[in-house]
């Protein structure tokens, strides 16, 4: 038996080397999907490694900043190194060769940092920096040459909070490089939930300390050790946290009473109730008191509680009341400015009455009520004030001055602190002050272990776990590329089978002869089955060595495309045993089992007749496959003109699922030929009834072309170009000509005709298709709502104003882009994705509504003014949107870059943003179009195969057309024009379905698919090439032979 | 008309270097109007006899001449119109088109060089007719026996009325009866169209009813 085996196995060779070649292909493509997957996964992986080092635990405080000593106290308090790193937005030049990198990194730290490197690191001395490699390549410095750096000033006080003067925000200084990092850590360091690079400079903290000073600000501190936790680190920052390191000032008020001032002017608004303070203080700088035609300019308002006095009534001292000349029931007005977005100043008036005057020295009277300004308080002479609200120095007079010098900012009145709030709250805050009364030793006692660090934004974070987790829940690219390479798949299964199919029939007549010489069927399936899987598996080690080939150059296109774009390479190849043995099983089984199941129904084998007549019976069905390609091409007739009628549009499933409908139906195409004794017989119709002998054949020939022209089509007509015309305010562009993005908080735009709509970025995880790691929390984006009106398409009829109706005080509303809310965050409209505001208190932003393929991909859009009363350290704008009409573009381009010189300008149009995104989507569609034309090619190559098989088994029908005297070329020409008919209608058949299924949708431009369009036209014209050589080869064989010597055939 | 002058025929014997020699210099002429069945054992030659007279094989040696025109020095047109219009042949296997009815596979040779028009279908009709089969001119070969599928392919083999027939084991394949009744219709078209007729056939009945009788042996004609 074995010998016969072995001999079969020499004696067919041919045929086996031709399987082989097909289900290598087919193994070659699932296990190199699989492998790009893993490739991709593990450089994810590893890129965690390279961004963050050792890093396990992170204490980040976002836009806030700690004190570094608290680093250095949590670090003894854990018995472990913990590393401070103050991060600021900046920029780089070369001044030299005026290059410049708007948008870097800049990273302060110390010698602690070396204990979350495995390796070790250089730091940076006190007067030079490291620099990432792609910053020495981009502005062409080597070591030791000179750069300009200059970096956002790290004050925990907000840069528009109320009465701040706008100190220099930007802290610009020429440094050496001292080094260029190549190394993986900390080159690439980024605490970012993103593969791609950022610009990173190293500084020295005594650098930063030089300018910052006094402060010694840090906004993140990094634990390596695994000896601690993530509860550890917060129960200890609970533990050791003091009220200094979060801003908070004590100071004694009298003898048994402590005031709380803020550094950041305004006390958070979720503090007065934590802390419990006795008494909670609003002091505002009024402008003017007046009363007739008297003024005393300049002052402070304090608030005392609701019971001291009415709403309208103020409780003023001795010297306004002398210097205005006030008594009880007298009328006073004060002025004072509100301080609207981008410093806009609005001046105000409010009057009372006057219910009493009290004695300078009466306990209410205290100038620790007055709140910690810069500029303001800290200086001994009123005329020496520095603040952001405009003084007119030729209104203090003297008696200013020595009130200043005497009582400093004692409030010269006082009003209710409900009229307080009315009047003067803000998104910093509604209390200036919060008075205890204890002394500030027993307060500072109090406090002790009761300030939690997620109350001032201070969060931590596992983030090695965090980022591990983004690593491998990110896009899965081996299910994108099985689906990507699903059709190449599928055309070298069915040419497996087909050639399989082939050989069967082959061994139909010595199977026979087996089974007459006494051979059972099981031995008979034995062997065969023994023999296909030997040559399956043999097939299968070859496509794992040409998955390996496969898997490097998807893996080289994608990186050679990725760098351009997000800065860095995705992967490199990783082949792992469970991608190679998946694929090796997948390929075996499916291959092994039709082969087996043709086995079966090959006339040569009956194992049990009654299996065949059940799963292959034969006749009738073919009459009624007809009536239901009929009702299938009905219904989705329907479905398309419902879609139409109604001008609704389909979702992804429902294009699939009417173009699978209508693939179906127009395999009724091929109704297998029936003489029609009413038509007059021609050589076309002969031929016509001449080929296809195998049915089941002939169908997977049409379906093989009819789903890759349909899938080729449908992938091309999705993808997606950028319209010229931006200017259209519906569009993805909502008509904004440029992207504006700077690293310096814009505050306020100066007075030009330029109005750019301002948008505020809360950072977070960049959800546009170009971050492939998993998105845990999406940055928001606070969207000017009333600039945006009647601005690009958002779903379901919603306007922008919708994102200001909230439905309760923790959940917000937010819109999202639609491609970012299906394939990064996997949410729908009315998913809430959950966040921590500034002071600590969970929130959550319901997705109301979506935009399509806009420049906003990569965001969550809140309400401008809901994000910053959310965020009250989100300052200013740093996104900013441009209109301009095309004739003017190059002139707007130029003026901004004018007037935004200095801030880090990044500007690019909005088409330019586009495109960016859609390159991304359409490199995915093109690497499907490109596989699935490699599937039509060698679908092409298993039309020959089928085509070689259907001559061969209809020979003598050919031979008997020689002795009849038919001519070689006119059975050429005809055959030729019934097979490529085929290969026509399949083409024809999947396009159409594809047009017709995209219909539902209602908005592709067939010009999108011009690249489709020619891949399917050359696959037509390679059909043709080979049916034509294929047919022409096997008819003139077959006209060599000897006519009715059947046996031969 | 058919005239064999000295022609010899050799294939190749499988693995063996000697190729093996089927036709030794064989000459005959068989006139018009006239028949002649050729005789002999098994594997002696004459199916490859009868090949060469259709310009299916070509000889090693010798001419073959068809009204005084060697039919090796055709063009592929002249052979195609040769195989068409000049000679008919009849198959031991019938070799009827299953796709195709009764009809139309009559009609089949017609299809080669012209248009089918009523003549043609006339012609067929009054062929079958003569074959007996009137009665199932629309049905598929699948649906009749061997005997009918053969007088059928008879009648395809004269539709064009060639000059020569060529009919190799026409009853090989049926029972006595139907062997009887495809013999008489074969002369009876002979006859008819005044055509030459070549039958190869191990029938002695059939052979006895031929003008001539040519026993081939050896590869020699005696």
């Amino acid at each position: 038996m074995w010998r016969f085996f072995w001999q079969n196995i020499r004696f067919s060779y041919r045929s086996h080397l031709i399987i082989i070649s097909g289900v290598a292909l087919a193994t070659a493509v699932v296990i190199g999907a699989l492998i790009i997957g893993n490739s991709v996964r593990s450089g994810l992986v590893n890129g965690v490694s390279e961004s963050i080092g050792n890093t396990r635990i992170a204490v980040k405080s976002g836009d806030r900043f700690f004190d570094r000593t608290l680093s250095s106290r949590l670090s003894a308090a854990l018995n472990v190194p913990v590393a401070p790193v103050l991060q600021m937005r900046g920029s780089v030049r070369n001044l030299q060769k005026q290059a410049e990198i708007p948008k870097c990194n800049v990273y302060a730290v110390d010698s602690t940092f070396k204990y979350i490197s495995a390796e070790p690191i250089l730091w940076p001395s006190d007067h030079g920096v490291l620099i990432s490699e792609n910053i020495s390549t981009k502005l062409n410095v080597l070591v030791g040459d000179l750069i300009q750096l200059s970096f956002e000033r790290a004050t925990n006080l907000p840069v528009n909070t109320p009465f701040v003067a706008g100190s220099e925000q930007t802290i610009t200084i020429n440094v050496t490089v001292q080094a260029i990092l190549t190394d993986k850590f900390p080159e690439k360091f980024n605490l970012a939930n993103s593969q791609l690079q950022s610009y990173n400079v190293f500084v020295s903290t005594d650098l930063t300390d030089r300018f910052l000073k006094p402060e010694k600000p840090a906004n993140i501190a990094l634990i390596a050790s695994e000896s601690v936790n993530r509860e550890d680190v917060d129960n200890e920052l609970c533990k050791i946290m003091l009220p200094s390191d979060v801003g908070l000032l004590l100071s004694q008020r009298g003898h048994s009473g402590t005031v709380i001032h803020s550094n950041r002017v305004f006390i958070d608004s979720t503090l007065p109730e934590r802390l419990r303070a006795d008494e909670k203080k609003l002091s505002y700088f009024a402008n003017s008191f007046s009363n007739k035609g008297d003024t005393a300019w300049y002052g402070f308002v304090s608030s005392l509680p609701d019971s001291a006095c009415g709403s309208s009534q103020t409780i003023i001292n001795q010297w306004l009341a002398e210097k205005l000349n006030l008594t009880v029931g007298d009328s006073l007005r004060l002025g004072y400015y509100v301080i609207g977005p981008y410093k806009k100043l609005e001046e105000r008036t409010a009057s009372f009455v006057v219910k009493s005057v009290v004695e300078m020295d009466d306990p209410i009277e205290n100038k620790d009520l007055m709140p910690h300004i810069p500029g303001l308080t800290d200086v001994g002479n009123c005329r020496d004030w520095r603040t952001g609200v405009p003084i007119e120095l030729n209104r203090i007079e003297k008696a200013d001055e020595i009130y200043w010098k005497q009582y400093k900012g004692t409030p010269k009145a006082f009003i209710n602190n409900k009229t307080a709030n009315l009047l003067w709250s803000n998104r910093f805050g509604s209390y200036t002050s919060l008075v205890f009364n204890a002394d500030s030793a027993a307060v500072g006692k109090m406090l002790e272990g009761r300030l939690r660090p997620d109350w001032f934004g201070i969060s931590v974070e596992n983030i090695r776990e965090k980022r591990l987790f983004a690593a491998t829940h990110g896009v899965d690219f081996s299910q994108l590329f099985l689906g990507l390479s699903f059709f190449l798949i599928l055309s070298a299964i069915i040419l497996s089978v087909l050639l399989l199919r082939r050989y069967v029939e082959k061994r139909k007549t010595s199977d026979a002869v087996l089974s007459a010489l006494g051979f059972s069927n099981k031995q008979i399936i034995f062997l065969f089955m023994t023999e296909i899987m030997l040559v399956v598996f043999i097939g299968t080690l070859f496509g794992v060595l040409l998955a390996l080939g496969f898997a490097k150059i998807v893996l080289w296109s994608m990186n050679h495309f990725w760098t351009s774009i997000v800065g860095t390479t995705i992967a490199s190849v990783k082949p792992d045993l469970v991608s190679v043995l998946s694929g090796i099983g997948f390929v075996s089984i499916t291959i092994g089992t039709l082969a087996l199941l043709y086995l079966l129904k090959s006339s040569a084998i009956a194992v049990h007749n009654r299996i065949r007549r059940v799963i292959y019976s034969n006749g009738q069905k073919y009459q009624k496959r007809g009536r239901w390609y009929f009702v299938l091409l009905v219904v989705a007739c329907l479905i398309v003109v419902y879609f139409w009628f109604t001008g609704r549009t389909g979702s992804v499933a429902i294009v699939f699922f009417v173009g699978t409908l209508f693939l179906i139906s127009a395999c009724g195409m091929l109704k297998h030929p029936k003489r029609n004794s009413q038509k007059e017989l021609g050589i076309n119709s002969v031929m016509d009834l001449l080929a296809f002998n195998q049915r089941s054949a002939k169908l997977g020939s049409f379906l093989l072309f009819a789903l890759g022209s349909f899938l080729t089509f449908i992938v091309g007509l999705n993808h997606k170009s950028v319209s010229d015309d931006y200017t259209l305010r519906s569009s993805s562009t909502g008509g904004f000509a440029f992207w504006a993005e700077t690293s310096k908080t814009i505050i306020s735009v100066p007075e030009t005709y330029l109005k750019p709509a301002m948008f505020i970025r809360k950072d977070g995880d960049d959800a546009s298709c170009l971050n492939i790691n998993g998105i845990l929390q999406p940055a928001l984006l606070g969207v000017p709502v009333e600039m945006l009106q009647k601005r690009f398409t958002i779903s379901g009829n919603k306007t922008w104003f919708d994102l200001k109706k909230r439905k309760d005080s923790t959940v917000f509303p937010a819109f999202a882009d639609a491609t970012v809310l299906q394939w990064s965050l996997y949410k729908h409209i009315g998913d809430t994705l959950f966040y921590t505001s500034e002071n600590g208190v969970k929130i959550g932003f319901e997705i109301i509504g979506t935009i399509n393929n806009s420049i906003f991909q990569g965001y969550l859009l809140v309400d401008r003014e809901m994000l910053q009363n959310l965020y009250p350290s989100l300052s200013g704008a740093n996104i900013m949107l441009f209109d301009a009409l095309p004739e003017q573009k190059d002139m707007v381009r130029h003026n901004i870059e004018r007037l935004f010189a200095g801030y880090g300008l990044e500007l690019i149009s909005t088409t330019q943003k586009l495109e960016q995104f859609l390159s991304v989507e359409n490199s995915y569609l093109s690497v499907f179009i490109v596989l699935g034309f490699w599937a039509l090619l060698f679908g092409t190559v298993g039309f020959g195969v089928f085509i070689v098989n259907d001559i061969r088994s209809g020979l003598w029908q050919f031979q008997q057309l020689k002795t009849l005297g038919y001519a070689l070329r006119h059975i050429k020409t005809a055959l030729f024009r019934t097979y490529f008919y085929l290969l026509l209608k399949a083409l024809f058949g999947g396009v159409c379905s594809a047009i017709l299924a995209l219909s539902v949708q209602q908005h592709f431009v067939i010009a999108d698919s011009l690249f489709a369009i020619v891949l399917i036209l050359v696959i037509g014209l390679f059909g043709g090439v080979v049916i034509y050589l294929v047919s022409s080869k096997m008819l003139h064989k077959s006209f060599n032979l000897t006519t009715y010597n059947e046996n031969r055939f | 008309m058919l005239t064999f002058e000295n022609v010899c025929k050799s294939f190749e014997n499988g693995a063996a270097t000697a190729s093996r020699m089927v036709l030794n210099n064989v000459s005959f002429t068989l006139k018009p109007g006239l028949s002649a069945a050729i005789v002999g054992p098994s594997g002696v030659g004459k199916s490859t006899l009868l090949n060469l007279a259709s310009a299916l094989l070509k000889p090693d040696a010798g001419k073959i001449c068809f009204e005084g025109k060697d039919i090796f020095s055709f063009s592929e047109h002249e052979l195609n119109n040769y195989r068409n219009r000049s000679i008919g042949i009849v198959f031991q296997q019938h070799l009827l088109f299953p796709q195709l009815t009764l009809l139309d596979n009559v009609l089949l040779p017609v299809l080669a060089q012209q248009k089918i028009t009523q003549v043609h279908r006339n012609r067929a009709i009054e062929l079958i007719d003569l074959v007996g089969l009137s009665l199932v001119i629309n049905n598929y070969p699948t649906t009749l026996s061997g005997g009918e599928c053969q007088r059928a392919a008879l009648a395809r083999a004269v539709i064009n009325n060639p000059k020569l027939i060529l009919a190799d084991e026409p009853t090989g394949a049926l029972d006595e009866m139907n062997a009887g009744i495809v013999s008489n219709l074969l002369l009876e078209v002979q006859r008819t169209d005044g055509a030459a007729l070549l039958v190869v056939t191990h029938n002695q009945q059939l052979a006895a009813k031929m003008s001539r009788q040519l026993v081939l042996s050896h590869g020699c004609i005696k």
